[in-house]
């Protein structure tokens, strides 16, 4: 037991971790900044102790290669108890990096985390269905001649209806060669009817990809997978020769694109612009390319931070810049930005229905601080927030609406 | 083709990205291997979705048709 999970995490070990791991004093400032801790009062939440954990283990502290020992630990639970430790402190976690910005060293945790569910993963532990989900996402590629006739047939029948309810010149290009921007949306239309709508407003020369951004091999810490799957979309902005590539409202997809793409793909992606939508309409709208009509929306607002977007890709102002722009009340979470509390969804947890439960305890601090703000509309830009927010909405009683920012934008444009 | 009936029948209509996967991948293991899952999808994405899955996984996907707004998608239990 815990043979493969140590085999794997030894050569995942990489020598920044190895660095967390001995600079780590265990101050415990990392304690109250994670919100599973701070709700399950559980050590195996409590970030320095994720690195300790993992430490013992690779020193063959719970399992080594001596059969009497191995025997003699096993005869106690010993085992068991650590894996089912190692399960908790690797999946019970969103990767949100709160706890990185409140260490004193800013010591990545995530990275163990990351490493450590590959490596759990090998000996079966946590939730296949991420893992799976990631495959899927693997093979697209393969399968897309299959499906892009009928793609393209059902965008060209969105487009139809956008002309009739939206513009009557409004298109949404696909495979256009030499576009300026190739826009990679989230599965169903809508990730796509906002932008659609922007890009025409903006006389942004685009078209439409047949992959989607997601990326779950990502959350299973399964970089080659994760690589491969990104790959499809690079190729596709090389056939097509497109300057940049745009990635929709999605958390950790944009971070595969802001802070991967250049060392997983290097010449191959060179010269190609990457950017979120939220910096592009954000782009659009300070250079004048849209316009939006002001005080559109007078319900009391407010803007959830997604961690792989604002602490993780450092895009706090373009999206306050958009909701100033349509919204008249404006209020800030407490606190925001970089301290902003995880909703407790992200990491994959969304996709794993056996983790519901601890996503619903998880996204307290969350809710609590929406509550206190006395806004109606939660606004943010990932679709695992959404999600997230919308069964907290449920489960805690918030009576919010959740909603996407592009949205917002596109509902306000002044054409 | 010849019509398919299926074991079983999932209805996905309605549900977002990655849902329509999760819950195949859910049902598929509830019924025994050469049986049929029938799925009902609503979500135009689950087109790729669903076939990239059935690729990854091994299952077979035996037809997948669209009416009325609906997709419909066949898909045996290989192993």
């Amino acid at each position: 037991m815990l043979t493969r999970f140590v085999d794997t995490i030894r050569q995942r070990f990489s020598r920044p971790l190895q660095y967390y791991q001995d600079i780590c004093v265990r101050c415990g400032a990392c304690i109250d900044a994670c919100h599973f801790y701070v709700v399950s009062g559980d050590p195996a939440h409590i970030p320095a102790y994720r690195m300790t954990l993992a430490k013992k283990v690779m020193q063959g502290r719970v399992s080594d290669g001596n059969r009497l020992h191995n025997w003699y630990r096993e005869a106690w639970g010993q085992e068991s108890r650590t894996a089912a430790e190692l399960e908790r402190a690797m999946w019970e976690c969103t990767g949100c990096r709160r706890c990185a910005v409140f260490c004193p060293f800013a010591l990545d945790t995530a990275l163990l985390v990351s490493a450590g569910r590959y490596s759990l993963l090998q000996e079966g532990i946590g939730p296949q269905m991420i893992a799976e989900i990631g495959n899927a996402e693997v093979s697209k590629g393969e399968i897309i001649e299959m499906i892009q006739e009928f793609y393209v047939d059902q965008t060209k029948e969105l487009e139809a209806r956008l002309q009739k309810e939206f513009a009557p010149d409004l298109r949404i290009p696909v495979e256009k060669e030499g576009a300026r921007v190739l826009y990679v949306p989230l599965v169903g239309e809508h990730a796509i009817v906002p932008l659609a709508k922007v890009f025409h407003a903006a006389q942004e020369d685009w078209t439409l990809s047949l992959f989607t951004a997601t990326n779950h091999s990502f959350f299973v810490g399964d970089m080659d997978k994760a690589r491969q799957a990104a790959h499809w979309i690079v190729q596709e902005a090389r056939r097509l020769g497109v300057k940049a590539i745009a990635y929709p409202e999605c958390g950790h997809a944009t971070r595969t694109l802001l802070s991967f793409f250049e060392s997983w793909f290097g010449d191959e992606i060179a010269g190609i612009e990457r950017i979120s939508v939220v910096q592009l309409v954000a782009s659009y709208l300070a250079e004048g390319r849209i316009r939006v009509k002001s005080g559109t929306f007078d319900v009391p607002l407010t803007y959830h931070d997604p961690c792989n977007l604002g602490r993780n890709s450092g895009i706090f102002e373009e999206p306050r810049a958009l909701l100033r722009a349509v919204a008249t009340d404006f209020r800030e979470l407490t606190p925001n930005r970089e301290l902003n509390w995880c909703c407790g969804g992200g990491g994959g947890l969304i996709a794993a229905p056996e983790m519901k439960e601890i996503r619903m305890k998880a996204g307290r601090p969350k809710a609590e601080q929406i509550r206190q703000t006395g806004a109606q509309w939660v606004v943010t830009t990932c679709e695992n927030c959404k999600t997230q927010l919308g069964d907290l909405n449920e489960h805690y009683g918030l009576g919010i609406e959740i909603k996407g920012l592009v949205d917002l934008v596109a509902e306000a444009l002044a054409l | 083709m010849a019509e398919i009936t299926p074991n079983k029948v999932l209805d996905a209509r309605g549900l977002q990205c990655p849902m329509p996967v999760v819950k195949t991948s859910q049902e598929i293991k509830t019924i025994g291997v050469g049986e049929v899952l029938q799925v009902l999808a609503t979500d135009p994405g689950s087109m790729a979705d669903i076939t990239a899955w059935c690729k990854s996984t091994g299952n077979e996907l035996l037809n997948m048709e669209k009416g009325g707004g609906v997709f419909t998608f066949y898909i045996k239990r290989v192993r």
